[in-house]
């Protein structure tokens, strides 16, 4: 199937959905997704269903292609910054081994998820996937523990929900991949 | 093994495959530019296809097209794909009987 030439109109995609487009996707991913968004935009004539159908598309991707990468890449950081600070907090409570394996764990982690969404390590993103599943599981243990302990933590019960946050994110992120011009 | 591929991802490999040099993302599958980038994502992640950026026409403003290409562990997971399916299908008689 060889690419249809398109009827142009005068008519322009809804402002805040481009707007939207632009801000959440990456310069390479905003040019490819909001071409074909036109491109759609112009062959459907430009009506208002057109127009309907431009917002939706362009809120599906900014999710999944954008927001979803942006929010694994921050909850990534957070958890890397903290883990530190988690392990140091073992030390309180044994088994002292076991909690910093499991925080380095957590961290290491962490660093190959964020490259994986900047495009650097790709390949390895269904072993990374599996491991911030099995840390979401963890977090989420430790926040109902946490909940439901004698002594509530504030930073076990934020610690937990990044990792849950985490997890769900990378259900739905896919990884970057760079780009050749 | 090329690891398997669900049934999205091998619509989206046999069209990229059929498209050849005119593969690129809306001409490749009608669905969601969200799914299908994000599904052409994983399979450039897992060296299926690959991709590159060509100038983009009028029609759509100048904007670039990402161009797509089956790589040869592309060509693997549809061959290992198709023949599993063929497996599964060997020696069954379909339909049982006739519909009315």
């Amino acid at each position: 199937m060889a690419p249809k030439k398109t009827r142009m109109t005068d008519a322009r995609p809804p402002s805040w959905a481009e707007s939207l487009l632009r801000c959440s996707l990456s310069r390479a991913d905003y040019e490819v997704v909001s071409g074909d968004l036109l491109e759609d935009f112009q062959e459907a004539g430009g009506d208002p269903g057109a127009a309907g159908q431009y917002r939706r598309q362009a809120i599906i991707a900014a999710l999944r292609l954008g927001l979803a990468r942006r929010g694994l890449i921050a909850t990534g950081c957070f958890l890397v910054l903290a883990m530190p600070w988690l392990a140091v907090m073992a030390l309180r409570h044994p088994p002292y081994l076991a909690h910093v394996t499991v925080a380095a764990a957590v961290a290491v982690n962490c660093l190959l998820s964020i490259s994986a969404m900047c495009g650097l390590a790709p390949k390895s993103w269904t072993v990374v996937r599996a491991g911030l599943l099995a840390g979401g599981a963890l977090g989420l243990y430790g926040f109902v523990a946490n909940l439901l302990g004698s002594d509530f933590e504030g930073y076990i019960a934020l610690i937990g929900a990044a990792l849950v946050a985490q997890a769900i994110l990378s259900l739905v992120a896919t990884p970057a991949v760079r780009v050749q011009y | 093994m090329a690891g398997s591929l669900g049934t999205f991802e091998q619509a989206v490999l046999l069209s990229v495959y059929r498209l050849g040099d005119e593969a690129y993302g809306r001409a490749i599958i009608n669905v969601s530019a969200g799914a299908a980038y994000a599904t052409l994502a994983r399979l450039e992640a897992r060296g299926l296809v690959s991709s590159s950026l060509e100038e983009g026409a009028a029609e759509r403003g100048g904007r670039a097209r990402r161009f797509y290409r089956l790589e040869r562990d592309g060509v693997l997971a549809l061959s290992e794909a198709r023949t599993l399916v063929a497996a599964l299908w060997r020696g069954v008689r379909w339909p049982r009987r006739k519909l009315a």
